[in-house]
């Protein structure tokens, strides 16, 4: 017998897919595209078109298992009971040494987006004060920027930028991280409307682009302050400007002083003539859309960089403007009742820190916060009381961060390391204990997107493979096992049913946005949050001043210029002169990879003909690549139209037993603490040397 | 014959994401190995064009199979619409078939130990359905098309690309859109 469900993809992507799922006799057989989803229009891309096989795949962990010995390999089966007696023995015992609860800590990211797995902050919340990791290793830069400039930060529907006339895609790549994008850009090209790809080396995107300008690593923001120049330098500002901006004389004015666009061109790259001709080009063009990618803000300067675009975007007149603007991303519709962190219901949609992965509630706990891109050497530094038990949940340290060797130093000093996942990850060879999971084929789930407008209802397809639980019933059954053993030892519920706790994540700012009565609406499909297709359309913005800031009071209180002007990346040393950039791969998502055929046998690093020629290399050779963080060895794939001071690595799928990480500190990126309480990973200042090996 | 269903192919939108090949998988389930759809990667060397162009190609539902000339158990048949539909019952696994086809599209499945190779979705296409990796690609880079006159004469449609076999040999029932370059600006 066949039956379909509704599902969303939960994976950490721009398209957040409706899924429709078939299975016959309870199996799984097939998924495909939902087309009521009119972002996604019932189309899937080839990571969740792989996903039967993932579900049943023969790696995935089906029952709780016990390491005897980290890193020893030696995986026992047990029961549920026994793990949960492990873990809430652990936590009482734990809890009762140190009086109190900040020796447990939790790091949570984005394996699973799905609000429900929000349980997992519930359960630690429920424990008393804990030690939590925060931030993003991924956008914060960049999140931080647009809340200076605009108030908060928010983009257009991307189907806004179907009516654009020109369209600015700087430093993203939708042809592998946003592929639901490329038709949209495909069918803009084919009237006539001009594409043009900005990025450091040439991408699947830049290839189909009318234009690709290569611009040199870290240098985004000095080639925007260049575009500004040339607009002002022609006289084609906004003439709107004073009505809705706040501090464009003075940034005009630094503009004139200080941005040269010889200089310009000689940092960046890019010649001056085709500053100019492009500059003039978006200024006269309406409407004219810059979409911003992540890895611009990936940098020391990465905040800087793209308030330097937004400036430009607000010079030229294009915020606002439907088919116009920045777009970088939004978490508007991310408006969940927050009830399973335990989240004051009085708290407005930002106190309650949607953004932040520990919302605070102050009233009852105050936990200790360790940036989640410095973790490991925050953790190690916890010493009144230390850190003891660490639980990871949809997350792979030791796969995904900087400065591996902390997190080595710091498995030595926990007692007790649990890991919830589906399969083995180079993170779980350090764990105690492995709690497998469901996938989102098997639980219920509610998620939003970070682009486009949609929310929607994922709904169990089938029952849990093997023993797998989802988050929130292991939060359950960990919050009803401490309590029997101690009654009253944990305020998370010890029990209830999904849906209902899916239901009581609609609350009423949700129902208003969506457009819908009752919260069981949600669950006949997708549904678009009800916000103007464009975002800032009255000009109107949520800055203290409410204007678009090209100066910012915010900015300058912490510690940050108040404009947005140059500062430069990191540079190369001598003993360190290459930059690795480490690009998403269509196959893979950080270090979740889906498409098994694709596994390479090496890791690959593309180089520039002129940097091979400089180390001596040819195509296929191996070579030893280094710094002070580590070694790996590979294969060179010479490259035309890469960087020439910079070597690629992309985040592919290698058979090796070293994570590409092996070479990353953790330098932070300028900005990040206003919203999301900690810097982002600035992991594109990543120097490398390398050496052919015989 | 009165009909010749085949693919048509647009390198210009296709951003080589694998969701053919994926969608395939999804429909049949394949074993991982055999991929009866697989992306390719232009050659920079045939173009003075820049990479990261890509093709895509499944069984070519050829005018003159090859396969099915060489199959000692007739495994293969030709249907009235053109679609070269291999029978996995009768298949022995001899791999003649393998070494016939130009363009190395039916896949030897060592496990089973038979070939096994892309039916254009008969079922689907029997119901008026598109073949699975028609309806999953996004930029709606391949389709379905009747092989005809009017198709060969419309402006950019291809025989081939360079690197491909001549098409003389099978007449395969696969067209194709090339690329076009963009303007690039680079320090060089």
């Amino acid at each position: 017998m066949y039956q379909t469900h509704r599902n969303i993809c939960p994976r950490n992507c721009y398209d957040t897919c409706s899924i429709l799922s078939t299975t016959r006799n309870g199996i799984l057989i097939s998924v495909e595209g939902d087309p009521l989803h009119e972002y996604t229009k019932g189309k899937l891309c080839a990571k969740a078109l792989e996903d039967v096989k993932k579900v049943y795949s023969q790696k995935r962990i089906r029952y709780p298992m016990k390491q005897r010995g980290r890193f020893s390999g030696y995986w026992e089966r047990i029961s549920w009971d026994e793990a949960l007696n492990l873990i809430a023995g652990t936590i009482l015992r734990l809890r009762e040494e140190y009086g109190n609860a900040l020796p447990l800590a939790l790091n949570k990211y984005s394996g699973n987006f799905g609000v429900l797995h929000n349980a997992m902050e519930g359960l630690f919340s429920g424990l008393g004060s804990t030690t939590r990791a925060i931030g993003s290793p991924c956008w914060s830069a960049g999140v931080d920027a647009q809340t200076y400039d605009f108030g908060t930060f928010f983009c257009s529907d991307p189907g806004d930028m179907g009516k654009s006339q020109l369209i600015w895609l700087w430093g993203v790549n939708p042809a592998w991280t946003a592929v639901h994008q490329m038709p949209l850009l495909l069918n803009a090209m084919d009237r006539g409307v001009k594409v043009v790809c900005f990025d450091t080396y040439f991408s699947a995107t830049a290839a189909r682009s009318s234009h690709f300008i290569q611009v040199r690593p870290g240098t985004d923001g000095l080639l925007a302050l260049g575009f500004s120049k040339v607009i002002v330098e022609e006289n084609l500002l906004d003439p709107d400007l004073a009505s809705y901006s706040l501090g464009h004389e003075e940034f005009i004015q630094y503009l004139r002083r200080d941005i040269d666009l010889n200089h310009c061109a000689e940092i960046t790259g890019v010649p001056v003539k085709t500053i100019r001709e492009l500059a003039v080009d978006y200024a006269k063009t309406h409407p004219a859309c810059i979409w911003a990618g992540f890895g611009l803000q990936r940098y020391t300067n990465g905040g800087q960089n793209l308030r330097a675009i937004d400036a430009l975007g607000a010079l030229a007149g294009h915020i606002g403007e439907p088919g116009g603007g920045v777009q970088y991303g939004q978490f508007k519709t991310w408006q969940f009742a927050g009830q399973l962190q335990g989240l004051h219901p009085k708290q407005t949609p930002e106190s309650k820190g949607l953004l932040k992965s520990v919302p605070q509630d102050k009233e009852n706990r105050e936990d200790r916060l360790l940036s989640i891109n410095n973790f490991a050497e925050q953790a190690l530094q916890c010493s009144d009381p230390p850190v003891k038990m660490l639980w990871i949940s949809g997350r792979n340290p030791l796969s995904q961060d900087g400065n591996l060797h902390l997190w080595k130093a710091l498995i030595q000093k926990l007692d007790y390391i649990v890991i919830s996942d589906l399969f083995h990850s180079m993170s779980s060879q350090a764990a105690d204990l492995f709690l497998p999971v469901t996938t989102h084929y098997e639980h219920w789930d509610l998620h939003a997107s970070y682009w486009h407008y949609w929310v929607g209802v994922n709904e169990p397809t089938i029952a849990p493979v093997g023993e797998s639980r989802s988050d929130l019933q292991i939060a359950w059954a960990v919050s009803h096992k401490l309590n029997q053993l101690a009654p009253g030892s944990c305020a998370f519920p010890t029990g209830g049913e999904e849906k209902e706790t899916l239901l009581k994540e609609v609350g009423p700012d949700m129902l208003e946005i969506l457009g819908l009565e009752t919260p069981e609406e949600i669950l006949n499909g997708p549904v678009r949050a009800r916000f103007p297709a464009t975002a800032w359309e009255n000009r109107r913005f949520k800055t203290p001043s409410g204007r678009f800031e090209f100066g910012s009071a915010r900015a300058e209180a912490s510690g940050l210029p108040a404009f947005p002007v140059y500062r430069p990346p990191l540079s190369p040393s001598e003993e360190f002169p290459l930059r690795l950039l480490t690009p998403h791969h269509a196959t893979t998502i950080n270090s979740q990879v889906y498409s098994s055929e694709t596994e390479k046998e090496d890791f690959i690093f593309h180089l520039s003909p002129e940097v091979a020629e400089r180390y001596a290399l040819q195509t296929g050779e191996r070579v030893l690549v280094w710094n002070k963080f580590g070694k790996l060895e590979g294969i060179v794939q010479i490259e035309n139209r890469l960087p020439r001071e910079a070597v690629i690595l992309y985040q592919e799928p290698v058979k090796s037993n070293l994570p590409l990480n092996s070479l990353m500190g953790t330098p932070n990126t300028d900005m990040g603490n206003l919203s999301l309480g900690a810097p982002g990973f600035a992991l594109n200042e990543t120097f490398i040397n390398l050496r052919k090996l015989n | 014959m009165t009909k010749q269903l085949g693919f048509l192919h647009n390198s210009e939108k296709c951003v080589g994401c694998q969701g053919c090949e994926m969608a395939c998988k999804n429909e049949y389930q394949t074993d991982a190995a055999p991929r009866w759809r697989q992306v390719f990667q232009l050659r920079e060397e045939d173009y003075s064009l820049p990479t990261r162009m890509f093709f895509s190609m499944a069984c070519n539902h050829c005018a003159n199979p090859e396969c099915l000339r060489v199959c000692p158990v007739k495994a293969y048949t030709k249907r009235e619409d053109g679609i070269v539909v291999h029978d996995h019952d009768r298949c022995i696994g001899c791999r003649l078939c393998l070494m016939a086809c130009p363009y190395d599209r039916p896949q030897f499945n060592p496990a089973q130990k038979k070939v096994e190779k892309c039916n254009l979705c008969y079922q689907r296409i029997d119901k008026g359905e598109k073949p699975a990796c028609v309806a999953a690609c996004i930029p709606e880079a391949l389709q379905l098309v009747e092989i005809n006159e009017a198709l060969d004469q419309r402006m950019g449609v291809l025989k081939t690309l360079p690197g491909l076999p001549s098409p003389d040999i099978t007449q395969p029932a696969i067209r194709f859109i090339g690329p076009k370059q963009g303007k690039q600006i680079r320090r060089d």
